[in-house]
């Protein structure tokens, strides 16, 4: 695993509250989505991750009250492709996505926050740093697993799950 | 780094409209859309002070997704509208943005002559290399054997259009590439290209998840252009001969001055702007 260099516990929070608040949004524009395909059973768990995700991102906004957090440019961020769940790929939205697929996706989302917040803790010294990054870390990882148990309630899906009876592709 | 360092006061949000897209999800397009936003806020823009001009097609959609001005022109026209604007206002910040059958194709006359002119205005070309609004047809930037459409069963078997070399050759400003699968690091070569005076054209990878699934790969494909932007014409067009399609970054910087006319004093009434339309 890489390590990632941050100059400091303001700079940290500031990329911390960035990611949270980056995800509402991308959770909600999920579920919009998902209204126009209309699939309702994947955004209303994306609805309920924006939530969640809404309540964790207070939590830290309450953190960072008063501090003086500096402006990180977006391509400054230093963290993994899955965190960017608008990117275009295996692991982006489908009209088709099953809630299985919808848990999945945030729990790689939450995989790869833990991730960047171990390898902040590696390329630190500073041991206020390096704390504050495993907490971090830790909470990332405990979420990912409370998303996991939600996810059993869920079918695996099957081969074929995107197999489309009416496919946009028409002939011509 | 040429690119902005103060604190925004506008949040990428902030430049969204409230218009739910309806792009296809996992489309590229959403990534590219807060791209621009993104860059809008690194740039401190005021959406009042702001427009962006599009053709037709799903990428040009885009004016609908924005809180600044818009335009939806007809098909392969975002260039001139987007020319007109900029010198009738040169004081705000003029985008253009459409796909590559509406850019190269139908608009790829405006498209070189746009570049000619050297109007100061970004040109963003989401290049997903297929037809997707008319349901997935072989576009000028489609490969010669992409045989997936019934119009061309066996492959175009003709030769891609290469944006870049054309962009160069007919004078552009600054010419880049930007990827979707990357947001963060198109957020940069936007600002970067709005910054630079004169006609800027950004070629931005966009995946068609739908007609075009395979390009899906395109995320493990992207690099970074190992090479500074260069401001020799000469360079810049070896490495743009030789690129592959998928290096990311600003490859060429020119120094033309931007066109920008002299305007004639603005009419103070409505009724002298009708005389002038008068048959």
């Amino acid at each position: 695993m890489n390590s990632i260099s941050i100059s400091s516990k303001a700079d940290l929070l500031a990329r911390t509250l960035a990611m949270l608040s980056e995800t509402v949004e991308r959770y909600d524009l999920f579920a919009d989505q998902m209204e126009v395909v209309n699939n309702p059973v994947a955004e209303e768990i994306f609805k309920w991750l924006s939530k969640k995700q809404s309540e964790r991102t207070a939590v830290v906004e309450k953190l960072v009250e008063g501090e003086d957090l500096p402006h990180i440019p977006p391509w400054d961020y230093d963290w993994d492709d899955a965190i960017n769940t608008s990117v275009p790929g295996w692991t982006s939205a489908h009209y088709m996505m099953t809630p299985y697929h919808t848990l999945s996706l945030a729990m790689d989302v939450e995989q790869s926050a833990a991730d960047f917040f171990h390898q902040v803790e590696q390329g630190s010294n500073d041991p206020a740093l390096q704390k504050l990054a495993h907490g971090f870390a830790r909470e990332a990882e405990s979420y990912r697993d409370y998303l996991s148990r939600e996810r059993r309630q869920y079918p695996l899906p099957e081969a074929g799950w995107d197999e489309d009876q009416d496919p946009p592709q028409l002939l011509e | 780094m040429d690119t902005a360092n103060t604190c925004p006061s506008l949040k990428p949000k902030d430049y969204k409209s409230g218009t739910k897209p309806v792009w296809c999800p996992g489309c590229g397009d959403y990534s590219v859309l807060l791209s621009i936003t993104k860059a809008m806020a690194e740039l401190n823009l005021s959406p009042e002070n702001a427009a962006l001009v599009s053709g037709i097609g799903c990428s040009s959609r885009l004016p609908a997704y924005l809180n600044v001005y818009g335009f939806h022109a007809v098909h392969g026209r975002a260039l001139p509208v987007a020319t007109g604007l900029k010198v009738s206002r040169p004081d705000i910040t003029v985008l253009a943005a459409g796909g590559d059958g509406d850019g190269f194709s139908i608009g790829g006359n405006h498209f070189m002559h746009a570049c000619r002119r050297n109007v100061d205005m970004t040109y963003i070309v989401m290049d997903n290399q297929v037809y997707g609004m008319t349901k997935g047809q072989a576009s000028p930037t489609t490969d010669p054997d992409w045989d997936k459409s019934k119009l061309t069963p066996e492959g175009t078997k003709i030769n891609p259009y290469y944006p870049l070399v054309i962009a160069l050759a007919s004078g552009a400003n600054f010419i880049a590439r930007a990827s979707s699968t990357d947001p963060n690091g198109a957020a940069k070569v936007l600002v970067d290209a709005i910054r630079h005076p004169g006609f800027s054209f950004v070629h931005m990878l966009s995946p068609c998840v739908t007609f075009r699934p395979e390009q899906k790969d395109w995320k493990k494909m992207v690099r970074s252009a190992p090479v500074e932007p260069t401001t020799d014409p000469a360079v810049a067009a070896k490495r743009l001969m030789t690129d592959d399609n998928f290096f990311l970054g600003t490859l060429y910087k020119g120094s033309r001055a931007a066109y920008q006319p002299e305007l004639k004093q603005s009419v103070d009434n409505i009724g002298e702007l009708e005389q002038g339309f008068r048959l």
